[in-house]
């Protein structure tokens, strides 16, 4: 009997570490399904031959949002950004048309990958030589 | 001796099943979702192009001349206005945001939410004012309206 108590208590750290180990597993496993079904999906979008847009929106405030500056770094990363923000791709719209508290500023078309990476990095206000902007991305 | 070898090596077959099998189920119930949500949304709005004709525009109307970059840019209008959506119909006398006029349907092309919006603030109309722009291209006039379905 007490030999028993003994192997027990001897084992619980085992089982313990097994349960551990075994949670550990599952949380890499789904993290990396996660990765796999996330590039697929690209992947097959990439193939489906529509055409995402990255547009963007200038506002007159910035309202209560936290705002960032845009920084040379990043037109150099997101040569979109840049031709649409500030190069041949600029085609604003007048102010007054839709709501009159924004415009587009232009757009242009991007690949998948980087429409995805746009949406995720720029998900706040942008700011640069004070003006305001809001990145769009937008998937057919 | 063995026998803990044979555990041991239970034990780690264990973790890769289960690691294995979690993997899989992750990316099949991650793919499937997507392309089922992507059909589920599928009622996106429609962008409608009208052309207009008689004695256009009154003197102080708000224009926008569509440039190759508008174009370019928005490639809905594009299709609706000269690409594969041009799809022109009758011309009958009806409502328009101009009053009673000379129109036909000249093209639909199904957009996003978020084109619909960006359409909206780059051609009009203007939501305070309700003023609704004309649009030139070619000489011809149109103004669009997009349905939300």
């Amino acid at each position: 009997m007490e030999e028993d108590k003994k192997l027990e208590s001897r084992n619980r750290p085992k089982t313990a570490a097994i349960i551990i180990a075994c949670g550990l597993a599952g949380i890499v496993a789904v993290a990396l399904g996660l990765m796999l079904a996330d590039a697929l999906i690209l992947y097959a979008m990439e193939g489906s031959g529509g055409q995402p847009m990255l547009y963007v929106m200038e506002r007159a405030e910035p309202g209560e949002s936290t705002v960032v500056p845009l920084t040379e770094q990043d037109f150099e990363r997101h040569p979109a950004l840049d031709a649409v923000i500030r190069g041949e791709e600029r085609n604003p719209s007048a102010w007054e048309w839709g709501y009159r508290d924004q415009r587009v500023v232009g757009g242009t078309k991007v690949s998948y990958a980087e429409s995805k990476a746009l949406h995720e990095t720029y998900d706040s206000i942008m700011e640069y030589e004070g003006a305001y902007y809001v990145i769009l991305t937008t998937w057919p | 001796m063995k026998s803990k070898n044979n555990k041991h090596l239970l034990i780690m077959g264990a973790f890769a099943f289960i690691g294995v099998i979690l993997f899989v189920a992750t990316v099949v119930l991650t793919y499937t979702a997507f392309f089922a949500w992507l059909e589920a949304s599928g009622g996106s709005p429609i962008l409608d192009v009208w052309e207009i004709r008689g004695e256009l525009p009154p003197e102080n109307a708000s224009i926008i001349h569509l440039t190759e970059k508008d174009f370019e840019q928005h490639p809905a209008l594009d299709s609706a206005i000269r690409g594969d959506n041009l799809d022109p119909g009758a011309w009958y006398l009806g409502d328009t945001p101009y009053g009673v006029l000379d129109k036909r349907t000249i093209g639909s092309a199904p957009v996003t939410y978020l084109e619909r919006e960006v359409l909206i603030e780059s051609f009009g109309p203007d939501v305070e004012a309700r003023n609704q722009p004309y649009i030139e291209y070619d000489g011809a006039y149109y103004y669009f309206l997009t349905l939300i379905p």
